[in-house]
């Protein structure tokens, strides 16, 4: 009996050793990465074969999982990349930094890792591959990030050729688009034909348009969060282009050995280079006009431990349109010389300082500082000299007008991964922002001195928010959380509690069932008469007058990975929006006299509709399906007679298609279709008399123009739009590096798509309504390079 | 290089091409216009819109049964009158704080209805005066209006009137004798009047609402905005009248969104302006004022 008690406890004791080693848990953390150039990897999958328990990489590359001790099978993969599949046995923390090794034949991966579109919690989130976008054909040749989020489902282009997006509903400036972590106000060239983000400097786009995680807040539709590459560890590397209006050199590598490394980028486009010989020969040198844009990139970090990592970037670009007109001659009793100078320029810089430490291996931190300014410009100097025998006269004017936003902004953002079962992130931030709507000032050296418009506003605005994504079972994961914010302007503080919470849940068959609902709230508007995102746009802030915007939305999913290659979603929403403004009938910007607050209106909208997108990442053929059918309304107490009306930018019917074909290691081939149902405009169906002219219905032979009559805000539609891109792009490797040309068309069938209509009235007095278009087929070429 | 000029040139070439656009022309709606007051007989006029591009003269309406109502109470048909194209009653006019009803019955038509108050109290200007500065080297007139508010939401259409001189010039004695004087609308601007005021298309009145300066004395400033044809401005006019209405809500609006409208036709950037109707199943405006006047004689 006793030895049966001896055996007993010391099996008791064998077993609850072995059961409490089982229970340990370990953690496995470190950074994936690029091997070849050292770029961090966002969002690349690990997970444990063993137990199928995994995460992903953050936005800096870094990783945490923790395991219960044991033999483990780690695959680490990554879209385009060969995975690797590590085996070991779990007994203690471990750092593995992993370098993945990308590949030119797609098809033979296979992505095994288990964070496919089924499994993420976050819905309405759209990852394109850098290289992606590079590949897709482009407005003369310019490849150009914003416009290819414009071929998703639920995001809208605007007006022909603008970047501006719109998304579900929402309107420009409820975008919160960040470039490595700071937002940018102006993010368009060229009055919108451009974006200011050179794909050459990119590491990685991702768009949020729903289900938004408590980590951001501001703004009401979509977060689209740009982050810079950081520069290649290995060697000095660079790449570029010469296109038909620009050209740009990115280059980048290693500062001192692979602890600091450095990218620098540049573009600028040189009409107006080109153009000042012409113009100066016609004018005998008297006039000089033009127009350019630049872009400026950099980015430095150091690594001063694996637990400490300092980045600094910043942007700086600059568009300017100006001319130059100076004559001298000679009169009877003098000499008269004068110069006329105008001068339109706006521009964004942007610069953020981030330190990234890892308090232990489940412990993630960021802290960043960030800047950001946006400023239009507009100014007109005008000096004449008349010399006399005995004397000299002399006048100056200047006439300038100013608006823009600045900001000072610091948050610092932790994540802590305790378990695969949980993922906490929190933090804070602050940003103090300065608003200039407006001002318009004279100058004169005879008459006096003048300044009018709106005043400059400062205001602080905080956040703070709390989320963790939840595995609750195989099936069923949740993030749930909130955002707080805050604003004060003057004598008002707003405030504003945001819950968030997404779902998924996984049937048998693969399928996942996908909801989410968050409130957004936004404390800044843009005033916008153009809706195309023209730099005149004023920034401004929420007011004792002009309450914040407000959002609800809902969104119900599913998704499923078909054949390892397809992702297919499928996506109903519901938005309702609050505190939208709009200027008041017949005011615009350029009514600069008097408080922008007078010339507004407040209102509310709505917008709901259903969205379809297919996506084939890996393999020869890569590309897209994308269609979305919806609604977007807007009412405002004093527009329209009070009636909802369609929004501008109200689409019934939205596809794209695209696609990029690698028909071998030489050359690419590339499409993109695109069909939308013609925008809302507002135009008079009829014209009657006014009480002011019925007296002139006596004289036979005067018709007096009389008031039109609108039946309905934006109650007409335009005619629909549709565009055929293509290109292709031919490869050769060289003994420096790879040199491709690019050969495109843009609106290749050349449709005559609706700008705006107007109607048109000729010196007899018949009317016509006309349309304007903006791009007939437009081909380009250019020549990239990359060593 | 040239090659590449061209092309680039091309890039913003932007082009234009007439459009056919499915836009509701088929039924054009009636048109009432009545501006009402104690001072003169009721009428209106009754006519047609017209298809946007129609070049043709608007059509009045004529043949159509017009009955008026004070407070509910039928007082009469207007009748049309061919020297003015307007309905009339000679016998009938407004009195101050009556409700008037318009119904307007015509075959082929829904029944147009309007109603308006003629507001009850009189506008009041507590003082006016005219001078005159030196601008750009020509004398101009100078007027200066202070308005006693009345108490609640008011509405105001400010109108100046002048005699204009009529002189015969003697070549001989190279002379000029005033022979008569016609009363006409005299043309002016300001710039002290607040965004939600504004100047009329015809830029002889300016409507106003009090919610800036309600229950207080308020004085504006206009200045004569005549074209400068001739060398002094300021030796034509001998009296000048200035009339403050007192007008409904209706009309401020509509006023204040015809002009609105008139001022940003040439704006690509404004948002179009439809103009307030308060016409029910047509369109125009139906509404009262009661007008006070103050004289000034230029010495």
């Amino acid at each position: 009996m006793a030895s049966f008690f001896k055996i007993t406890f010391l099996g008791a004791c064998l077993l609850f050793s072995s059961q409490q080693l089982k229970a340990q848990k370990f953690t496995i953390s470190g950074y994936i990465k690029d091997k070849r150039t050292g770029e961090v990897l966002i969002g690349a999958n690990i997970y444990n074969k063993e137990n199928y328990q995994g995460t992903t990489s953050n936005k800096y590359g870094f990783y945490s999982l923790t395991l219960p001790a044991d033999s483990v099978k780690l695959v680490f993969s990554f879209v385009g990349y060969q995975p690797i599949e590590t085996h070991f046995y779990l007994n203690k923390d471990s750092e593995m930094d992993v370098g993945l090794e990308g590949v030119v034949e797609l098809d033979e991966i296979v992505i095994s890792g288990k964070e496919e579109i089924e499994e993420i919690t976050q819905m309405s989130k759209i990852n394109i591959p850098v290289d992606q976008i590079k590949a897709m054909p482009a407005l003369l040749g310019e490849v150009d990030v914003l416009k290819v989020l414009q071929l998703l489902p639920g995001i809208q282009s605007g007006t022909e050729g603008s970047s501006g997006l719109y998304i579900r509903g929402g309107g420009p400036d409820q975008n919160l688009i960040l470039l490595d972590g700071v937002p940018v106000y102006n993010a368009s060239h060229l009055f919108g034909f451009f974006s200011v983000f050179n794909a050459d400097a990119i590491n990685n786009v991702e768009l949020i348009k729903g289900g938004f995680p408590a980590r951001y807040g501001g703004r009401l539709s979509s977060v689209i969060d740009i982050t810079m590459k950081e520069g290649n560890n290995e060697k000095l590397r660079g790449e570029g282009a010469i296109g038909l209006v620009s050209s740009k050199l990115t280059l980048e590598g290693p500062i001192k050995n692979e602890r600091t490394t450095f990218l620098f980028s540049g573009r600028r486009t040189y009409i107006d280079l080109l153009a000042r010989p012409l113009i100066k020969s016609a004018t005998d040198g008297d006039e000089i006009a033009g127009y350019y844009f630049y872009d400026l990139n950099g980015k430095i970090n150091h690594k001063f431990s694996n637990r400490d990592r300092v980045y600094l970037s910043g942007y700086f670009g600059n568009d300017d349109a100006y001319s130059r007109f100076s004559e001298n001659y000679e009169l009877d009793d003098h000499s008269v010389s004068s110069e006329d100078e105008f001068r339109l320029a706006w521009g964004n810089i942007i610069a953020a300082a981030r330190w990234n430490h890892v308090f232990n291996p489940k412990f993630f931190s960021n802290l960043t500082l960030t800047y950001s300014r946006y400023r239009f410009d507009v100014s007109q100097y005008y000096a004449e000299e008349r010399i006399y025998v005995d004397s000299v006269d002399s006048e100056e004017e200047s006439i300038s007008y100013f608006s823009g936003i600045r900001d000072f902004g610091a948050k610092i953002d932790f994540e802590f991964i305790p378990d695969p079962n949980h993922y906490i992130r929190f933090g804070v931030n602050a940003i103090n922002h300065t608003f200039n709507p407006g001002i318009l000032s004279f100058q004169s050296s005879v008459q006096s001195d003048t300044t009018v418009g709106s005043f400059r506003t400062t205001a602080n605005e905080f956040a703070a928010y709390l989320e963790d994504d939840i595995r609750v079972s195989d099936n069923l994961k949740i993030n749930a959380g909130f955002h707080v914010s805050a604003f004060s302007v003057g004598d008002e503080f707003y405030t504003s509690f945001q819950p968030r919470v997404a779902a998924r849940y996984l049937l048998n068959n693969g399928l996942s069932i996908k909801g989410s609902y968050a409130q957004m709230a936004q404390f800044i508007h843009l005033l916008t008469n153009s809706g195309i995102g023209l730099p005149t746009d004023l920034w401004l802030p929420a007011t004792e007058r002009v309450a914040p915007q407000e959002a609800h939305q809902f969104a119900l999913g599913l998704a499923k990975t078909i054949k390892k290659h397809y992702e297919v979603s499928l996506e109903a929403y519901y938005k309702e929006m609050e505190g939208l403004i709009e200027y008041k009938e017949g005011a615009s910007f350029l009514n600069v006299d008097g408080d922008w607050q007078d010339k507004v209106e407040t209102g509310r909208g709505d917008s709901y509709g259903v969205e379809l997108f297919v996506q084939k990442k890996t393999g020869k053929f890569t590309g897209w399906l994308g269609y979305t059918l919806s609604w977007s309304n807007r009412q405002f107490d004093n527009l329209n007679f009070g009636r909802w009306f369609p929004y501008r930018f109200d689409r019934r019917h939205d596809i794209s298609i695209t696609g990029v074909f690698k028909v071998n290691d030489h050359i690419d081939v590339s499409g993109a279709w695109v069909y939308g149902t013609g925008n809302s405009i507002t135009l008079p169906s009829s014209r009657y008399i006014d009480y002011s002219s019925v007296s002139a219905l006596l004289f036979n032979d005067f018709i007096p123009d009389g008031v039109k009559y609108y039946d309905r805000r934006n109650g007409y539609r335009m005619r629909s739009y549709h565009r055929l891109d293509l290109s292709i792009g031919f490869s050769k490797q060289k003994k420096w590096g790879v040199r491709k040309w690019t050969i495109g068309t843009y609106n290749t069938y050349s449709t005559r798509n609706p700008f705006f209509i107007d109607v048109h009235r000729d010196f007899e007095g018949n009317r016509r309504f006309i349309q304007y278009s903006l791009f007939p087929i437009i081909p380009a070429i250019s020549y990239s390079f990359k060593f | 290089m040239k090659k590449l000029l061209i092309m680039v040139c091309v890039i913003f070439y932007g082009c234009e091409t007439v459009v056919e656009l499915d836009l509701d022309s088929g039924s054009p709606k009636p048109v009432l216009n009545g501006i009402i007051n104690p001072d003169s007989t009721l009428s209106v006029h009754i006519s047609q819109s017209k298809y946007i591009l129609d070049k043709g003269p608007f059509e009045i309406i004529r043949g159509a049964t017009v009955d008026v109502y004070e407070n509910d109470r039928w007082l009469g048909e207007l009748l049309f009158d061919s020297s003015t194209l307007f309905y009339t009653h000679e016998d009938l006019k407004p009195k101050r704080g009556m409700r008037y009803s318009i119904e307007v019955a015509k075959e082929g038509y829904e029944n147009v209805i309007a109603e308006t108050t003629i507001p009850v109290a009189l506008a009041s200007i507590s003082e006016a005066s005219v001078d005159s500065v030196l601008t750009e080297g020509l004398k101009r007139f100078r007027f200066h209006v202070t308005i006693e508010d009345l108490p609640g939401e008011n509405y105001y259409e400010f109108v100046l009137y002048a005699y204009l001189k009529i002189l015969e010039y003697d070549r001989e004695t190279q002379v000029s004798t005033q022979i008569d004087s016609i009363l006409v609308q005299f043309s002016f601007y300001t710039e002290d009047l607040r965004a939600e005021d504004f100047q009329t298309s015809i830029m002889t009145s300016y409507v106003l609402s009090d919610n800036l300066f309600s229950g207080k004395t308020y004085t504006i400033s206009f200045h004569d905005s005549r074209a400068t044809l001739s060398g002094n401005l300021a030796h034509d006019y001998s009296t000048f009248i200035f009339a403050l209405r007192h007008v409904s809500k209706d009309y401020y609006l509509y006023r204040r969104s015809q002009a609105l409208q008139f001022w940003v036709e040439d704006n690509p950037f404004a948002e179009p302006v439809p103009v307030h109707t308060n016409i029910r199943n047509g369109l125009g405006i139906f509404a009262g004022y009661n007008q006070s006047t103050r004289i000034v004689r230029i010495k």
